[in-house]
Parts: structure tokens; sequence; C-alpha cells
């Protein structure tokens, strides 16, 4: 964000600051009376080109080689003669009366201005390099899955949900419940905006909506054990350490500024801790659990697109294959995530002098997009507790993280699960859409472009609803032209039999294309009201 | 896309009938002015078109105008006076530049930005515009920089108008396709 907007910045302050230059210079035309002064004028530069404007609105135009002759009183040379209308008289050697010019005019060249040459080689630059870093890895800049918008929101960067950013084929269909963070009163129609802005080929089971009862003062969050809770307070941390800094300021609210680490130089799969201190006093036995807003960085979306191109042009025999055979490819993708794990949540318990670490759950939603927030429920606290102290044990590299807060727990709340009552496929009402997601052996599919809204009712049993999306399918990827040349069974074979091993493996290939992605991912965080931009990457 | 292009295109300069800078020492053409001027009745206006002359305390300037005529566009030419007291600012452009063509196709490029159009778009909407506009005024300058008495340098008859002529007949010059 920063990085770019300097360049910004920089470039706009170069331009503007030469707004008011202009090329005042106009030494490169004399004007003379006489063939004197004209002959000084040459003797002192043979070099000029000559305009000679005769009595009666005429102009030869002489190119370099022109003389004077003062004995006929004639100035001759190559040119053109253009008439007052300005239209071409005559080309070539051409001969002009003295005493019938009115004014001779002589020109050099004009220079070349160029000071806003700068700017324009920075933007050169600038383009050129990130096309440059898109097409040697296109995986760090294409999207994935179908993503999410309400009505205020309709860009990329303020997706409100993506959905089963793991399911890359049939077999590995699933359930992702997402928080829309959005409050709306009850007796409601909702509008959700469904789009696939990359190349890919969404099969979508059904899209619920799962709306909570909530109260004036509460929020509700879905949390690690699926269920969904009521909240009501929420007590920030003393203290967010990780081994090496401080990033309590970066963890206070859900905002832009979030938190990541680096991956590990050697080795992807090192994993790392955040300590978080909670003033508790005021939580004593009563029932608590952690709040925390994340999302994953671009690793898993690296690791993905690597896989495929693996895959080359046997890409669709391989899933057809592993489909058939009933290898289910999400025990594929189980093994990765068993390497690279989610947010693992541990409290601190004292037992003795000795502090012992409770294991009270993971948080594991996959997407560089979206962010998720969602709660582990600690249950109660003890009695005469001064600070709770959380460490959350994760992969170096892989999670971003945005807001933690401790908070209280009210109640387990139900959700009114409600069906779309209209689907409109890209501004046409879609009857076969909405059947396909009223009936669960059939699929809506959504083409790359495609954009779907969908209209729910809200109950009117409660005054407020908190609204989540409950999203089942999978996705086809699709195969690049130029992932084709990276074809490798052999690797392939080598990253779905150990993947922790070949994740190591790709560590420092990895890591020169690390800094790069994140940084502009993050940089394309960009001002709201440049971002009503169309999205058209693909 | 669509807006890029409108906003690059946007930037095509209205002075099209000017010669590139290297060509302007053999154009037998005027410069093209922009004249903020008062009329006898004080009341201000805003011509644009080429320099034809300066003489008796007068800028005579051609203009295009387009009218409609049973609703066909019909293009005519003007010759405007401006009295040079009445004249309350102008800016002169000579030349433009040459389109820089690796410049206009580092914006194609964006498309292959993937998710990073949302910056680059932006950035070279923005960029462009202002280093395409600041281009147009490349080779210009303004009645600050050189006064009336030298505007005549830049006149298509800058010995005066010849009293043979008749006005009518001039055109600007043809706008290269």
């Amino acid at each position: 964000m920063k990085t770019t907007y300097y360049l910004f910045l920089i470039l706009s302050l170069l331009v503007f600051l030469n707004s008011c230059s202009t090329s005042s210079n106009i030494g490169f035309k004399n004007h003379y009376y006489t063939e004197n002064e004209l002959m000084y004028a040459q003797k002192k530069d043979t070099s000029l080109f000559l305009k000679a404007h005769d009595y009666y609105g005429n102009v030869f135009i002489f190119h370099k080689s022109w003389v004077i002759d003062t004995t006929e009183r004639i100035v001759k040379g190559k040119g053109k003669l253009y008439t007052p209308e300005r239209d071409l008289l005559s080309e070539g050697q051409l001969f002009v009366h003295i005493d019938s010019v009115a004014l001779f005019e002589t020109n050099m060249p004009v220079k070349k201005v160029d000071y806003l040459i700068l700017p324009k080689t920075l933007l050169v630059m600038y383009n050129v390099a990130m096309a440059g870093f898109c097409l040697s890895v296109p995986k760090a800049c294409f999207g994935s899955c179908p993503t999410f918008y309400t009505s205020e929101t309709q860009n990329v960067f303020d997706t409100r949900a993506e959905c089963f950013s793991n399911a890359i084929s049939p077999s590995m269909e699933y359930e992702d419940i997402d928080d829309l963070f959005e409050k709306q009163s009850g007796c409601r129609n909702f509008s959700l905006t469904m789009k696939n802005e990359a190349l890919e080929t969404h099969m979508v089971n059904y899209l619920k909506l799962h709306a909570l009862p909530v109260h004036k003062n509460e929020k509700v969050l879905h949390a690690t054990d699926n269920k969904y809770y009521a909240i009501h307070r929420e007590i920030l941390s003393k203290n967010a350490k990780t081994q090496t800094e401080n990033i309590t300021e970066s963890l206070r609210q859900r905002d832009e500024t979030e938190w990541t680490s680096l991956a590990d130089d050697k080795k992807l799969v090192t994993k790392e801790e955040i300590i978080l201190t909670f003033p508790a006093e005021t939580l004593a036995n009563k029932k608590s659990g952690l709040k925390l807003t994340y999302r994953q960085t671009l690793l898993t979306t690296y690791m993905l697109y690597h896989a495929i191109s693996y895959m080359g042009n046997e890409y669709s025999d391989i899933l057809s294959s592993l489909e058939r055979k009933k290898l289910n490819g999400a025990n594929v993708y189980s093994k990765f995530s068993e390497v690279l794990g989610g947010i693992e949540v541990y409290v601190a318990q004292q037992s003795g002098d000795e502090i012992v670490w409770e294991h009270k759950g993971e948080f594991h939603e996959t997407g560089p997009i979206a962010k998720n927030t969602q709660l582990c429920n600690f249950g109660n606290l003890p009695q005469n507790l001064e600070n709770l102290v959380v460490k959350l044990v994760f992969t170096k590299g892989l999670w971003r993280f945005d807001e933690a807060s401790l908070t209280e727990i009210r109640d387990e709340v139900k959700p009114v699960i409600l069906e779309p009552e209209k689907v409109y496929k890209n501004g046409l009402e879609d009857l076969v859409g909405l059947n396909a997601l009223h009936t669960d052996q059939n699929h809506l599919i959504s083409l790359p472009g495609d954009e779907f809204i969908l209209q729910y009712k809200l109950p009117c049993e409660n005054e407020n609803y908190q609204l989540f999306l409950a999203g089942k399918g999978y996705y086809l990827e699709y195969m690049r032209q130029h992932w084709l040349r990276d074809k490798n069974l052999w690797k392939l074979k080598k990253m779905f039999d150990n993947p922790a091993k070949w994740l190591n493996k790709e560590t420092e290939v990895y890591k020169q294309y690390e800094c790069q992605m994140e940084q502009d991912f993050y940089q394309s965080r960009i001002d709201q009201s440049v971002k009503k931009l169309l999205y058209s990457a693909n | 896309m669509i807006l890029f292009v409108l906003v690059f295109n946007s930037c095509r300069s209205p002075f099209v009938n000017l010669p590139t800078y290297n060509n302007v020492h053999i154009d037998p053409y005027g410069a093209m002015i922009t004249i903020r001027y008062k009329d006898n009745v004080n009341k201000s206006h805003t011509s644009v078109g080429e320099l034809i002359s300066v003489e008796n305390d007068s800028i005579y300037v051609l203009t295009k105008e387009k009218s409609s005529y049973n609703n066909k566009y019909q293009e005519s030419y003007k010759i405007i006076t401006v009295n040079q007291k009445k004249a309350s600012s102008y800016k002169v452009v000579f030349a433009h530049s040459e389109p820089n063509g690796v410049f206009l196709a580092s914006g194609l490029l964006t498309l292959a930005h993937g998710f990073f159009i949302l910056t680059s778009i932006p950035i070279n909407v923005v960029i462009g515009a202002l280093v395409m506009g600041e281009e147009k005024y490349l080779y210009s300058f303004t009645h600050r920089q050189v006064s009336v008495d030298d505007l005549f340098k830049f006149c298509r008859f800058p010995s005066g108008i010849p009293p043979n002529i008749d006005l009518k007949n001039l055109r600007l010059r043809p706008v290269k396709k």
C-alpha cells in the first residue's frame, strides 16, 4: 500500500511540478527584412532553414542548401512553395526574387523537450515489471473461488465471503460458512451478489443464508466448533507479541492494518507463535472465547497452482482419474492441510510452578481474499484469574492476522436457514439456477465473468438478524497455456507423496516470489474511491 | 479498459493541426492560439485557432466553427479580429510531441496485472492523463512569456496580411488521419 501510494504521489508530483512549465524559448526563429541581415545570419550559422514570405502571401520554404545570389538578387535552393491558402504550388529547385520578399524567416530545428521523460519512464517500468511478475508467477496475480458482495460493495477487496476455496474437484465439495458482516432488520429482502472473477467454472450446490437473531449490543460469531454464539463484550489484549516483535497495535481492531510474517528461509513448514495476554479479571468464572479475524496469505494459492501446472496437459485426466478411482481429492488436500495446518489455539494453565498449554481449538479457513472472523470457545474461565494468556501456533508466512480479542459468550444461537427466493444471472431471472440451488443433485454453474444476484427474504420473528453465508460446491480451475510447459509428473508425485518434503524443497523458489507477492497484494488494498474500477483481470 | 481507452483518447491534443516538433521549422502554417478577450460590449470570449497575423493593434485568428443545417453538420472558417488591448491572455502552441508508442503500449500491459489491475489502472489513467495533458503544451508559451510584439513570429503571415488575400479562402491545416 505504502510503496504504491508513494510511487503514485511521486509521479503525480513530477507531473504537477512541471505543469506550469512551457517551452518559452522561441529563439529558433528569427526574422530579417533585408538580404544583408540574412547573409550575416547565414554566415554565423549555415544550417538554417529559410522561409521567404512574399508580398502576395506565398511562402518559399528552403531547406538547408539555400544561397543568396546578390548579382541576380535572388535566393535559390531546394524547397517548397505554398500559396497563401497553403496549397503546395511547387517543389524542388526554387528561386525567389529578393525584391518580392516582404520578410525572411530563418528557423532551426526545434530541440526535443522531454521533461516528462521521468514520469513516463517510471510508469512504463512499473507496467512492465508488474506484467513480467504476473506472467512469471501467474499464481500470485489471478484469483480463485466464487466471491460474494453485498449491495454497497462490489470489488474484490471488499469481498464479504469466498466459498469452498479448497474444493477443486467434485469429490472435494464441502460446505463453507462465512460471516457477511451484515446486520439487517427482519422482514426485509436481502440481496447478495456472487461473481466469478477468475478463470474457473464454479459448481454451486447451495447458497443458504444463516440468519441469527441478534439483540442490541450483541454480536454473533461462528465458532471453530461450527456453532454460533452470541457475544456481548470484547476485551482487547494488553500485549500481543511474537518472538521478535510486539504486534499489539496491529491486532486491536478489524481494519486495513494486518500483521503477517514472511515464510521461513529454510523450511516452509516452520511454525511460529503469537502470545496474547488479556486482562481477564472481569471474565472470571464466565464463558469466554477468542475472537480472531484472519485470512491466508498467497502460499496455498501458490501451492495449488503449482500442483495444477505439474499436471500439465494431463490435468483433466488426473482429476477425473482421482474422481473415478474414488481416490478422494480431499485426501490429497488433507495431506497438505495437515502439513501446513491451521491456527492452533492454546490457553496457559498454571500447574504448580509450571505453565501447561491446554489446546482449545483450531482456526482454519482457506482463501487469501476475504477475511474470516471466528470464535474459539474456551468455556468457563477459572476464578481468581488476573490475566489470560493465549498462544497461537501456526505455519510461518501462511496467515494474516487483523484482530484478536477476548469475548464474553452469552449463549449458543441457532440460525434460521434461508434459501434464495430469486436468482438473477447477468441481470435476467434464472429459474434454472434457482432450482439447482434448491435441489441437492443439481449445481448452479457459474462461468468466468458471470454475476448472480441472490434474493433472500429475512424472517419477521426478530427485529434484527446477523447474516452468515453457507455455501457448498466446488470449482474447476482452468489450465493456462503458459502453465503447460511446467508439466512435471515426477514432481507432482513427490508433492502428493510427501508434501512436507516438497514444501521444504520449494522454499527457495517461494521465497523469491514471496516478498513481491505479499507486498503487491497489500499494496493493491487501495483507497475505496479508486476501487470502483472494474476488476477485469480475466 | 473502456475508461482507460477513453481517457487516453481524450488526451489527444485539440491542436491536432500542428506539426510535430521536428517539422515545425518547415511548416508553412501559423501556430495555434487560445486567446481570451473582451468584445466591444466588454463580454468575455475565448477563441482557439490559427494565428494569421498581428498588425495594426489587432490579432487575427482563423477559427473553425461547426453549425448544423438540415440535420447536417457543416464546418465553416471565420477570421476573428481581436483588439490587442482587449486581449487578456493567450497561450500559443506551435508544435506537439511525437506519440510515444512504448508509453502507450505499456498501458495495455495492465491487462496482465491480475489482481493488481486495481492499482495499475488508476495509476495509469491518472499519470497517463496528466503526462499526456502536459505533452500538449510542451511546445508552447503564454502571454507572460512572450509579449504580443513578438507574436508575429508565429503567424502565417508574419509581415502582415497581404492586400490581395481573400480571407474567406483561408483554411486550417488539414488534420492527418
